[in-house]
């Protein structure tokens, strides 16, 4: 028990005695650990965008002119049922003219004394028939419809997203890995100056018959004390910043608990671990 | 009983000591004289095992160098109480806290620590700067810090390498008192020192080295 009230006695005194050292190595954590914090975010919205933009995704198939109402009906029939379609909206002529003239200003019907554009229907797929086969394969099933001239889909800037997107994730992991090991190594550097400097003492203590646990003790507590403030920190910084990002372009990053999380236990990995490294070469 | 038996120990530039064979009794005063580089450092550093002996033993109260394992250093060193030229104090705490240390790694609780540290500290007469920082203290009142806290635990042998080295003769003198006053009341010591005339000014044996040998 006078063992670990002299630990925690002499982690306290550490911050002290060595404000300004301590101050150092908690902000070097936090500087990394947002750094780290940045590309966790970036890494777990990649798949949130291409999940946003996939949702705006819809298949228009414009209808033969020469049906009538009760065709038409007849087609949505069985448009409907074709597997993987989640929701069927129809335009007609007219709604098509509407907007039209909203885009280009212009009353077709005006110029050319009828209304040439086709009804059509606006087809929604289901989340899980969202890739590019998928989609290519319902597409068919669609235009095979009697009554159904033509089929219109972007097919090409969905499967480019998901390449980039799969890429984007690839390259993002890569950097995360780097970046982590790189902060393990500044961190470690950094706790390596400050023991440096109490390196005498440290081999005072040894010469008075201090064992190695009482030696390090104290400097693994600061450690797991300064990595918990710099997760702390991070979390603090990374959590205002996409505020202040979701405030400018609502929707654009999503954040949850465990982002905060991973930060905060990685500030205390780095912590305990960094003060380890560094002090093993002294003792 | 502090023993060495024909130790030998060699660094790689060549230097070193050989054939030293000696002890000392509880209670003595054991000077080691001779001149800068023959040797004496080497001597303390094999008893308090920072380094290990080549050939022959060290036998210190239980401890014995043939048998020893790393984890074991620490608790023979208990035995011992160190002083060195440049004091080494610990300079980010004050007095009554390095004196202290020593204690709190055997640890003992914090009454005893109080009672046992000021006593140690009013042996060394630096009762008036228990709360004095290092750097705020002359040289001798640093070595009778270092002096405190290589007696506070009671020590099996104090060891003391060129304890008045950095000294003023006046001051070295007053140091010499307190060595004197502590190994009266029963503490051995082993003082290495390069001052043959000092040396003979006090009583006690008297061991010569040259060369890394006894002579």
């Amino acid at each position: 028990m006078a063992n670990l009230a002299y630990i925690l006695q002499e982690s306290f005194d550490g911050f002290r005695r060595a404000r300004i050292s301590s101050l150092i190595s908690t902000m070097t954590i936090t500087f990394l650990l947002i750094i780290i914090g940045i590309f966790a975010l970036v890494s777990t919205n990649v798949d949130h965008i291409v999940t946003a933009l996939n949702a705006r995704f819809d298949i228009q198939a414009f209808i033969d002119n020469t049906l009538d109402d009760s065709q038409i009906t007849g087609l949505r029939q069985q448009l409907s049922q074709i597997e993987g379609i989640r929701q069927i909206s129809f335009y007609s002529k007219e709604q098509a003219a509407r907007e039209f003239q909203k885009e280009f200003g212009e009353d077709l019907f005006d110029i050319l004394g009828e209304n040439p554009l086709p009804s059509s229907f606006n087809v929604v797929l289901r989340q899980e028939y969202r890739t590019p086969d998928l989609i290519e394969s319902v597409a068919k099933g669609i235009s095979d419809l009697r009554g159904i001239d033509e089929v219109v889909y972007n097919n090409q800037a969905l499967k480019i997203l998901g390449k980039y997107a799969q890429m984007a994730k690839v390259i993002n992991s890569a950097i995360l890995i780097f970046v982590s090991f790189g902060s393990l190594l500044v961190i470690s550097n950094t706790v390596r100056l400050i023991i440096i400097a109490k390196r005498s003492i440290i081999t005072t203590m040894q010469l008075v018959g201090a064992t190695r646990g009482f030696i390090q003790s104290p400097f693994i507590i600061e450690g797991l004390v300064q990595g918990s403030a710099g997760g702390i920190l991070a979390s603090v910084f990374l959590y205002l910043g996409s505020q202040i990002l979701v405030i400018e372009v609502p929707g654009l990053i999503h954040t949850s608990l465990v982002i905060y999380i991973f930060v905060l236990s990685l500030g205390i990995f780095f912590g305990i671990l960094g003060s380890l490294f560094a002090i093993k070469r002294f003792l | 009983m502090v023993e060495l038996n024909n130790v030998r120990h060699a660094f790689p530039t060549g230097d070193g000591i050989r054939h030293i064979t000696f002890s000392i009794s509880p209670g003595e005063f054991v000077f080691l004289v001779g001149p800068s580089g023959a040797g004496k450092s080497t001597v303390l550093r094999l008893i308090y095992m920072d380094l290990l002996p080549d050939e022959g033993h060290i036998v210190v109260s239980e401890f014995n160098s043939l048998f020893m394992k790393r984890r074991d250093i620490p608790q023979m060193r208990r035995k011992l109480g160190i002083v060195f030229q440049d004091f080494r104090l610990f300079p980010d705490r004050d007095v009554f806290e390095n004196v202290a240390f020593v204690l709190k790694v055997v640890g003992r609780r914090t009454k005893e620590i109080k009672r046992r540290v000021l006593r140690a500290v009013a042996d060394v007469g630096l009762s008036h700067k228990a709360r004095k920082m290092p750097d705020e203290l002359s040289g001798g009142e640093q070595q009778r810090v270092a002096i405190a806290r290589a007696i506070v635990n009671e020590p099996y042998l104090l060891l003391a390498d060129e304890p008045t080295g950095n000294l003023d003769p006046t001051t070295a003198a007053g140091i010499m008192d307190v060595l004197e006053r502590i190994n009266a009341r029963g503490t051995s010591i082993l003082m290495a020192t390069h001052n043959v005339d000092m040396v003979n000014r006090y009583r006690g044996r008297k061991l010569h080295i040259m060369n890394g040998e006894l002579v």
